[in-house]
């Protein structure tokens, strides 16, 4: 098992007209990848946060409605990156994506990483928190904010992949 | 010319659709849409499982060994089954009763979606064809109602009508780890209506106008009394004298006050919903709270009938069901 390329995209590197198009679709592969890693990492704290939910349900605390709405919050951000878009323009279109765009987008990818492993640490202190209400309380205004960063992150990806 | 493999035009309920052509040739092409995948099972095992995109299928991509069973146009026997990783939804209903052991039906919507493939068709569709949200919720449906009855007989009829969506979150929490066991994820479950007969709408009005449970019960057995009473003429009046202040008087306090209950989860056994504040009453026809001796309900409008004694009584009472006091 390797990343590196294969012969025959080696020879399509070197291919005149067509190296330029191979780059630019390794570089859509790697952002594929790493939106897979963040992608990963949030559904790593979508089960996490299920567990908390559990406990929750077991202690009857009063965050659990609002926990819940968080784990929503949360799978749908998890698609969100999943399936966001990977910088593809028609022929016809008016702006064009290029390699430099291309990898701007791997950078808001990167910045990606970062704020989803943000979020599993705290959604792990939440977790630790069921039983005392009050850090609890804090514990879910806390991810809460997590997850707001992390959505203007990705909005702005979003915006710049559409050209914008 | 490249045997194409691919789902086309799923059905709206379908999960799971097994390509029929086992018979696949060297270098068939499998296409996989975003929002699905294919797994891939030859000589019985399962494989792999394919994501989006474009996969071209062959059993080994040794040259030697290809040649060996007989070169391009050999084929070998694969299956292929697509699985939608989109959500689906399914409707689940049933009966049981509250905690006052008043008799409710409810109803209503959950959304899955599948999480793991391969446990999915290995624990649940085994060698069907296709499979679809009906034949999940008739496999699943007793893990609903089971879920259901235990929550909802740990609600008082009044909670639950006021805490719907405690409910249906605290089934979900009960309900999640079912469907994980199954390969399946629940996203969400939602209660649509909950009903209850008429006969327990009215005492669910007298019970929130009054916030005793215990004496509304008291005074439907006191009419039941006396409708029975009222079939025999000659004894009625001297056993009605003996028997209709005992059962008209208000029920003991318990020696222990109720526990108290924060709010969420289920509420504990012995927890009683608090009776409504100093200075406010129920209006009857929006069921929102008024202030004390009020005319008209700031919320509805309705005019706020009284008795003599001042207690709230419906449109077209004649007597007062709290305290029997005859309504002018």
């Amino acid at each position: 098992m390797g990343k590196e390329t294969s012969i025959v995209e080696k020879l399509e590197l070197v291919i005149p007209g067509f190296h330029g198009y191979k780059k630019k679709e390794l570089i859509r592969e790697d952002d594929r990848l790493v939106r897979g890693k963040v992608a990963d990492t949030l559904a790593l704290a979508r089960r996490e946060m299920e567990r908390a939910l559990q406990r929750c349900a077991m202690v009857s605390c009063a965050q659990l409605v609002a926990i819940d709405n968080l784990r929503k919050k949360l799978m749908a951000l998890e698609s969100r990156v999943r399936h966001a878009e990977a910088g593809y323009r028609g022929y016809f279109d008016r702006v064009k994506f290029k390699e430099e765009e291309l990898n701007r987008l791997l950078e808001y990818d990167a910045k990606m990483i970062e704020l989803a492993e943000e979020i599993l640490n705290e959604v792990k202190a939440l977790n630790g928190q069921i039983a005392n209400p009050q850090a609890l309380g804090m514990a879910v205004l806390n991810l809460d904010d997590k997850l707001v960063n992390f959505e203007e992150v990705l909005g702005k990806r979003m915006s710049f992949a559409a050209g914008e | 010319m490249a045997q194409v493999i691919e789902w086309v035009n799923p059905g709206e309920d379908e999960i799971i659709w097994r390509y029929p052509n086992e018979v696949i040739k060297w270098g068939a092409q499998l296409i996989v849409h975003e929002y699905e995948v294919a797994v891939f099972m030859r000589d019985g095992k399962i494989y792999d499982v394919l994501g989006p995109g474009r996969h071209t299928l062959t059993t080994q991509n040794l040259p030697l060994l290809y040649r060996l069973v007989g070169g391009s146009n050999s084929p070998f026997k694969a299956t292929v089954i697509f699985v939608s990783m989109k959500q689906f939804q399914g409707r689940y209903g049933g009966e049981t009763q509250t905690r006052e052991l008043a008799p409710v039906k409810y109803y209503g919507v959950y959304w899955f979606k599948v999480a793991d493939p391969v446990l999915f068709i290995t624990e649940v569709v085994g060698g069907q064809s296709l499979y679809d949200t009906a034949d999940v919720t008739k496999f699943i449906r007793a893990y609903f109602n089971e879920g259901m009855m235990k929550h909802l007989s740990a609600y008082s009829i009044v909670d639950l009508f006021q805490n719907l969506d405690m409910v249906s979150t605290q089934v979900k929490v009960k309900l999640m780890e079912d469907f994980r066991r199954l390969g399946l994820e629940l996203v969400d479950v939602k209660i649509e209506g909950v009903n209850t007969t008429d006969e327990w709408r009215q005492r669910l009005f007298w019970i929130m106008q009054t916030g005793n449970a215990q004496a509304v019960m008291q005074m439907d057995t006191a009419k039941q009394v006396a409708a029975e009473l009222g079939k025999s003429e000659g004894a009625a009046i001297g056993t009605g004298m003996v028997v209709m202040p005992q059962l008209l008087q208000q029920p003991a306090q318990p020696a222990q006050p109720a526990q108290p209950y924060a709010g969420g989860g289920v509420p504990p056994a012995g927890y009683q919903q608090p009776a409504q504040q100093a200075g406010q009453e129920i209006c009857p026809y929006c069921g929102k709270p008024i202030p004390a001796g009020a005319r008209f309900c700031p919320y509805c409008g309705h005019e706020i009938k009284r008795c003599p004694n001042g207690h709230v009584v419906p449109e077209g009472a004649k007597f007062c069901p709290v305290c029997g006091a005859k309504i002018e």
